[in-house]
């Protein structure tokens, strides 16, 4: 029994990090940039094909580096992005302006895709360590999966350190709080927003290649990623990476968990468990 | 005297509203100016176009003689203009020592974190705190703080007393007394006429966004600021 729940327990938290991660980015741009960017499934999308299309052009370059050029080109068009598109939405007082733009970028992104790559269905394989597990006591669990699971922290903590500890972060910390203020300060705002948008595009890259080595994606999968994204950054209380993780973690636990009930139920769990905190929230007036 | 800060002939509006009308004042260097008006008289709306977080619908404004770039906060920041802002407005997600370290600068000068904590010792105890555990004096120290740390040659001071009790209040002039002796000049905006102009070198007195009486505060006498406040001269 203490075996069974101990090995959900582990298969729902390296679940629950890549969610943390699919969420992460949109905790970003929503707590600093007030963005709810509509475009944040499909670079998780992007990042997955960038992954597959790297791969089979150079199918003998280390996976590393694979993440890592997916990482880089990601965060280039998070930033390209920013700066050509999105900051002029930002301009308008209205925030449904950005919202409505990034969701037009996301169908054209989409279709863009759908047309390069076609509609199906990809996969990205890790080879033989997909199959070795590891076991502690009597627990065994998959070697892969907490590679992945390590990843993700390392990552976490790189995010957490670069907002809490850098200049970078001091700027984007106040830029969140300030905007007009730390313009004063002599921060500069344009650039700053598209170091956020890279960062949270780079995030979006990583998860998309981690979720193409677990799970099939195709084109159209943004849709729900963005689903996935949004309930983790809402768990996750709105604009904290940290917050984002811990519900991205609660989530996958809950999926793996309903999965062993009723193997038919998907994201199923999932959405209503997300609806029943909501409402649970919105009933004991912490819903803001 | 060297002028330091020249605004000539400027005019902004909100929509239709006319906040500053062919406004016009200088200030000298090392000297101290003060601004004061009743509400909606236009004093915030000039430190803010000052600052370049508004630009102007006509007229000029020269830094040193330089011409500042209108509407462009790191412009404004680069001619070496800092805002003290009414109500602090501290950054709330970073430290106090943070708070201070974002506003430092390039330009180099004598106001480095150290120096900032010789003239406010209780933020040097507090640096690892937020600004909300500090006392309103306290923060207001900070805002003054962070806006030094860019070693500015204008400090703009905007309600510099408001929501502080007499005793911090004196503290307060008495920081700013040290900061022009330093060689900074400063212009402040407060509703305590007495006390700011007593301090300051030179008072203009803003009615309906005009500047309606200006000259040195050794000259200008109560009566005339207080006929002036109130819009009885033009």
């Amino acid at each position: 029994m203490i075996q069974t729940v101990a090995e959900l327990l582990f298969q729902g938290a390296t679940l629950g990090v890549l969610y943390g991660m699919i969420g992460a980015g949109l905790a970003l741009t929503f707590g600093i940039l007030k963005v709810v960017n509509l475009a944040h499934g499909v670079f998780i999308t992007i990042g997955a094909f960038i992954a597959i299309w790297l791969t089979s052009l150079m199918p003998t370059v280390p996976l590393a580096l694979i993440i890592v050029a997916t990482t880089v080109l990601c965060a280039l068009l998070g930033a390209a992005l920013q700066y050509a598109v999105i900051e002029r939405a930002m301009t308008f007082r209205d925030p449904s302006v950005p919202m409505m733009v990034t969701f037009g970028v996301s169908v054209i992104f989409t279709n863009a895709l759908a047309q390069f790559a076609g509609a199906d269905l990809r996969s990205l394989g890790v080879g033989s360590i997909a199959q070795k597990s590891l076991s502690v006591g009597p627990f065994n669990f998959g070697l892969f999966p907490l590679l992945t699971l390590i990843f993700v922290a390392v990552v976490f903590i790189a995010v957490d350190a670069t907002i809490r500890k850098t200049r970078f972060g001091r700027e984007v910390r106040a830029l969140s709080d300030r905007p007009d203020i730390a313009a004063l300060m002599g921060v500069r705002v344009r650039l700053v927003h598209a170091q956020v948008a890279a960062l949270a595009a780079a995030l979006a890259g990583v998860a998309g290649v981690l979720l193409a080595m677990r799970a099939s994606v195709s084109p159209f999968s943004g849709g729900e990623n963005l689903m996935i994204a949004f309930e983790v950054v809402v768990l996750g209380r709105l604009g904290s990476t940290k917050g984002a993780l811990l519900a991205g973690i609660f989530l996958g636990i809950v999926q793996i968990v309903s999965l062993r009930f009723d193997s038919n139920a998907g994201l199923l769990y999932v959405h209503l468990s997300f609806i029943l905190i909501l409402v649970f929230w919105a009933a004991s007036g912490k819903l803001k | 005297m060297t002028t330091c800060l020249e605004v000539r002939n400027v005019s902004m509006r909100y929509d239709q509203l006319l906040a500053l009308s062919d406004l016009s004042l200088t200030l000298n260097e090392g000297q101290t100016l003060a601004l004061v008006g009743a509400n909606g008289a236009g004093k915030s709306t000039l430190m803010r176009l000052l600052c370049g977080l508004l630009t102007a619908e006509k007229g000029e404004i020269d830094v040193c003689q330089k011409p500042l770039a209108l509407g462009r906060p790191r412009a404004s920041a680069s001619a070496g203009l800092a805002l003290v802002p009414e109500g602090r407005l501290l950054f709330e997600s970073l430290s106090i020592e943070e708070n201070l370290q974002i506003g430092r600068s390039q330009r180099g000068g004598v106001w480095d974190l150290a120096a900032i904590y010789t003239l406010f010792p209780i933020l040097k105890e507090k640096r690892k705190l937020p600004p909300s555990a500090l006392s309103g004096g306290q923060q207001q120290m900070v805002a003054i703080g962070r806006a030094l740390a860019s070693n500015p040659r204008i400090l703009l001071c905007d309600e510099i007393s408001l929501g502080l009790s007499p005793l911090v209040t004196q503290e307060v002039y008495g920081v700013l007394k040290h900061i022009r002796e330093q060689g900074t000049s400063l212009i402040i905006v407060d509703q305590d006429v007495s006390r700011v102009t007593a301090f300051a070198d030179q008072v203009a007195c803003m009615f309906k966004g005009r500047v309606t009486l200006a000259g040195s505060a050794r000259t200008v006498t109560l009566k005339q600021i207080k006929d002036s406040y109130f819009g009885l001269t033009t």
